[in-house]
């Protein structure tokens, strides 16, 4: 079966940004495009271990009649088939259940700012329980449709940063867009992760390596291209970190606009 | 010892999301180590022994392996070797020969195999028509040999055997094989190897026994090669 | 960072060893904290309960007093909907869904949303019942605290069930009837792993319970003496509360669909509902409310209104929960049921007294009893939870008998009339009431995703009828799917059957293509299509095996006998609980 990405759509100028941002990554991963159009303004989604409820920003529910519409003309421009989703299953009359069984997802960013709504949806700590629970990666467009053109992937030596390592090398081959591997060296020696890179053989994805040992990160990350799609790994580093989480990945959203995929802890390869 | 995902679901016959659901559900003991569920081979075989859960041996696939490598025609006729001169005038006396004569292991029980020849024959001829016969036990022998092993044998004098088109016989193939599958892929071969002209004529010529062997060799590798890319073949 | 500070082999021993630690030890420890903060969470309501209506007592006088219930029902509706942004709802069947399909998962907000939602309309004057909510808040604690401890789903339902029976328990100060209505009604089945864990939550929840608000018997009353004639005349109550329970069911239907039909909003849904039980409460004030204290007069013999009142009564405390809980409101049926229950049997004392005024009847308090017993375990579907609570609630173990014979009458005849309780009305509507280890449940684990087969060859809608016999040879099917030869795209299937006329005949060899003889017709089967609705597929075309499609792309194909084989292997691992 080829593999699915979930898109939410939304019917306004900021959404069709989004969406053509889904398209043109499923089209570069020939992966279909399963686009949920909502009737309501929240949702659950099931998980293993845990139900998360998004609620989304009224924007999401603008002009029902001409979305689909909107939707597939996006879709066709890409050189895609729309492919439409409607919920089977409901908790409540008003609150649909949302499959998890799909290979991606596009969840819009976080507001940092609530007075600049360019984001699409209350969606900050909700996308953070998305990205723990699921089995796939999490797609996070950036907020205006670009063109990208290599895969940078961040590798921080955890379990999840080498998932992001191969989840970066299949990208790059599906796309035969060219890939490059960042680290941060936080005190620690290179030797170190090396020997990870060894240990779990993904040296072929390491030709292009980038070690920053000196400066700030954030300054360091005027290195990533900014045509650049970037692959992250959740929560890598141990339970005190997790909670300081949020900080890492917002912090490279804050600074970098590019788009990003986001490993979370139980995604499989 | 320790099984990953993927060997648990190969072990169980079942695809890997059933397995995934049965962890999720709690219908399967499992551990969680370092964000991947891992397997103890010993908690698992004793939940399948109380479910009554067949768990298919690993090496499955090696077996099917063997077996296909056992099925190579030549090396029967090989290891069966080949005879000429056997005397006889009758079916009994020439299978009686045969037997006497076939370079059989030694744990095998000639008179044993004597009679489930006859016992063969007499449920329906062995003569297959062209002057060959296929003499075979109806069931593998009791100590039958691990490898098949088909006995080519030229007789001096064409005999009548009964045959279904009624010709004489003047060749012979016995064929003991460790179990029906085996058998049946044998008798294929031999069978697709016979309908050939230049087969029979080579047959007929009563060659040595080199080259028996060197043509059979050329035909079956041909025949293989043209079974696997599956062009129409000259069936009947 | 690096995760190898000590061997491989060590840190796995150490995970090991606790996840060693015997099941049914981790749940029943787990099941103690559950039950703890289940009976802490019914405590809770209870206190707002008690404290809002201190607050609002003086207000009742006035005439406005009717805006009340209004203003409680809208706000609660409001807070429901964009403070905690859940759904309305009535909770339970929120809750029987997620047992039933999706492992018992609950969301967080579900555990403290309920408590404030029906502590505002029930304080204020609705026609509604504590328990409900607090079942909800139980079980979503339960679900929680499981989520901690990364439970699988099995687990993750006894916990669930801990919490809804705990919370019951300490609301009524009754542990048995926790743990009757956790398993007969919330999970839907009795297996000995579940039923310790329970039994300590709802024992502990009790206890927390007794801690707080002392060991009181909500209903206490003196011994009734009864006589042959009085176990007679339950059957008639019997009767009586099966066809309240009846009404009572299918009036909240009626009044939730049509109050959603009529008003759009939900805050002025909930407040019309609430404005009109207020006007009823005027002339009427024993609906108002839960109603606890009408009960217990009752019960007390003390309660002075003739029979056409006590049934105007009833009827009124019917209409009004239809109104207030049918519209939004948070609450549960569970109180009113008591009190139509009690009103009813009351009505029936006093229409046998009129009748038959020689016959020393047990006192009006008796068959109270047995009117509530007997519309609890109508309206719920549920005899035994209605025996046990009221068995509990009013300390009387000694009637037990007549308890028995009205709740079993009455549940009887209840889905005699109605077959579907209120609870699982909406569930069963949309077939998502799936109890463990039936068939519908079995069927709805496998999906077609899990059972698809991929052996089977291809061939194109140009092969010819020669070609397909090596193909045949090797092939351990007998369907051959067709693919377009440019795009790929499914065409249709080829069976054997089909073949089968025309395999021997060589002169058809090259003027026979697929193309021509192949099945376009064949019903097409999609990865995400229902196993239950897969099988009646096959038995309504009478084929053994059908073609996944995808798109337009060939899948692989499923067939009845994986189906079967696969939902044996559900069915045993499923049996065995045994881990």
């Amino acid at each position: 079966m080829k593999a699915q990405l979930l898109h939410i759509f939304r019917n306004t100028p900021f959404g069709r940004e989004t969406l053509l941002e889904s398209s043109y990554f499923c089209k570069t991963l020939e992966i279909e495009i399963v686009v949920y159009i909502p009737r309501t303004a929240k949702f659950l989604m099931y998980f293993e271990n845990d139900v998360v409820q998004v609620d989304l920003d009224r924007s999401y529910l603008t002009s029902p009649e001409t979305a689909e519409t909107h939707a597939s003309e996006i879709i066709r421009s890409a050189g895609l088939e729309p492919q439409f989703f409607e919920p089977q299953d409901y908790t409540a009359s008003t609150l649909p259940d949302i499959p998890t069984h799909f290979d991606y997802m596009c969840c819009p960013r976080s507001i940092v700012d609530l007075s600049s709504k360019i984001g699409l949806g209350y969606l900050g700590p909700r996308v953070r329980r998305i990205v723990n629970s699921a089995r796939f990666p999490v797609y996070i467009p950036n907020a205006v449709f670009k063109v990208w053109k290599s895969v940078a992937v961040f590798f921080g030596g955890s379990v999840n940063g080498v998932k992001a390592v191969r989840l970066g090398q299949k990208i790059s081959q599906l796309s035969g867009f060219p890939l490059r591997v960042f680290t941060q060296l936080e005190g620690n020696s290179r030797e170190g992760y090396e020997s990870v890179v060894k240990e779990r053989q993904i040296e072929e994805a390491m030709e292009n390596w980038t070690v920053f040992d000196s400066g700030p990160f954030q300054e360091n990350l005027y290195e990533v291209p900014h045509d650049a799609l970037v692959v992250l790994g959740a929560y890598g580093h141990g339970l005190i970190k997790q909670l300081a989480f949020g900080s890492k990945m917002e912090l490279i959203q804050s600074v970098l606009s590019n788009s990003m995929v986001i490993v979370g802890p139980h995604c499989g390869t | 010892m320790h099984l990953t995902i993927e060997e648990v679901s190969s072990l169980l016959n079942l695809p890997l999301g059933t397995v995934q659901r049965w962890i999720r559900q709690g219908k399967i003991p499992v551990y969680s180590f370092e964000g991947e569920y891992v397997f103890l081979e010993k908690d698992l075989r004793k939940w399948a022994k109380s479910r009554h859960i067949v768990l298919s041996s690993k090496s499955t696939g090696t077996a099917d392996q063997n077996s296909k490598q056992k099925c190579r025609l030549v090396a029967a006729l090989q290891r069966g070797g080949v005879l000429r001169g056997v005397a006889g005038d009758d079916i009994s006396s020439i299978l009686k020969g045969l037997v006497e004569s076939a370079p059989l292991d030694h744990a095998i029980d000639r008179d044993e195999l004597f009679i489930r020849l006859i016992e063969r024959e007499e449920l329906s001829t062995t003569g297959i028509g062209r002057g060959i016969a296929i003499p075979h036990p109806r069931s593998p022998l009791e100590n039958a040999p691990a490898e098949p092993c088909i006995t080519t044998c030229f007789l001096d004098r064409p005999v009548d055997y009964g045959a279904i088109d009624r010709l004489p016989v003047f060749v012979l193939f016995l064929m003991l094989s460790p179990s029906p599958d085996i058998h049946l892929m044998l008798l294929a071969k031999l069978s697709h190897l016979l309908r050939r002209p230049s087969f029979l004529d080579l047959l007929k010529s009563r060659p040595s026994d080199e080259k028996l062997l060197s043509i059979a060799d050329e035909m079956e590798t041909e025949m293989d090669t043209a079974h696997r890319s599956s062009k129409p073949e000259d069936v009947f | 960072m690096f995760s190898k500070s000590k061997s491989p082999s060590l840190r796995f021993l150490l995970a090991r060893g606790i996840s060693r630690i015997d099941e049914r030890l981790l749940l029943i420890t787990i099941a103690i904290f559950v039950g703890a903060c289940g009976g802490l969470a019914a405590v809770l309501l209870n206190r707002l309960l008690l404290d809002i209506q201190h607050i609002l007592h003086p207000l009742r006088t006035y005439w406005y007093a009717f805006v009340l219930p209004a203003c409680g029902a809208a706000l609660s509706s409001l807070f429901l909907g964009h403070v905690v942004k859940e759904g309305p709802g009535h909770g339970v069947p929120e809750v029987i869904y997620s047992v039933s399909k999706r492992g018992g998962l609950l969301r967080l907000r579900s555990s403290f949303s309920r408590l404030v939602s029906s502590a505002l309309t029930i304080a204020s004057g609705g026609s509604a019942g504590p328990e409900a909510p607090v079942v909800m808040s139980g079980a979503s604690i339960g679900s929680n605290i499981a989520k901690m401890f990364n439970l699988n789903d099995r687990q993750r339902v006894a916990m669930v069930g801990c919490g809804a029976a705990s919370a019951i328990s300490s609301i009524f100060n009754a542990p048995i009837a926790g743990i009757v209505f956790s398993v007969e009604v919330i999970l839907g089945e009795w297996t000995p792993i579940n039923l310790i864990p329970i039994a300590i939550a709802s024992v502990i929840g009790t206890e927390v319970s007794r801690l707080m608000q002392g060991n009181q018997i909500p209903f206490a009353h003196h011994r009734f003496h009864t006589s042959l004639l009085d176990i007679v005349a339950s059957v008639g109550i019997a009767i009586l509360a099966g066809l309240s329970s009846v009404l009572f069911t299918r009036m909240l239907n009626k009044t939730a669909e049509a109050s959603h039909r009529l008003v759009r909003h939900d805050w002025i849904r909930a407040a019309l509902g609430g404005a009109t039980v207020g006007f009823i409460g005027i002339g009427l004030p024993v609906v108002l409310g839960e109603g606890y204290d009408v009960v217990r007069t009752i019960l007390e013999n003390q309660y002075e209104y003739g029979l056409v009142l006590v049934a105007l009564g009833a009827l009124a405390k019917i209409v009004a929960t239809s109104l207030t809980i049918g519209t939004g409101g948070s609450g549960g049926i569970f109180a009113p049921c008591l009190v139509i229950g009690s009103l009813g049997g009351l009505a029936y004392y006093r229409m046998l007294d009129f009748i038959w005024p020689s016959i020393p009847w047990a006192e009006e308090g008796f068959f109270a009893m047995l009117g509530m017993a007997g519309v609890m375990s109508g309206a719920l579907q549920a005899p035994l939870t209605g025996i046990f609570l009221i068995v509990e609630v009013t300390g009387s173990y000694a009637v037990i008998l007549p308890l028995i014979l009205v709740s079993a009458i009455s549940a009887t005849l209840c889905h005699y009339l109605e077959p579907v309780s209120f609870y699982y009305e909406r569930l069963v509507s949309r077939g998502e009431l799936l109890r463990p280890r039936t068939d519908a449940r079995l069927l709805a684990d496998l999906s077609v995703s899990e059972l698809i087969e991929k052996d089977a060859i291809v061939v194109q809608e140009d092969t010819r009828l020669g070609d397909m016999i090596p193909l045949i040879e090797q092939a351990s099917r007998d369907s051959f799917p067709v693919e377009d030869s440019k795009t790929g795209d499914f065409l249709g299937l080829i069976r054997l059957d089909d073949l089968r006329p025309f395999l021997f005949n060589k002169n058809l060899y090259a003027a026979i293509i697929m193309g021509e003889i192949m099945d376009v017709h064949v019903p097409r089967v999609s990865p995400h299509d229902d196993t239950k609705a897969v099988l009646e597929l096959m038995d309504h075309t009478r084929t053994e095996s059908l073609p996944v499609v995808q798109g337009s792309k060939f899948l692989g194909m499923v067939s009845k006998l994986t189906i079967l084989d696969r939902y044996r292997k559900e069915l045993i691992v499923e049996s065995c609980q045994e881990v």
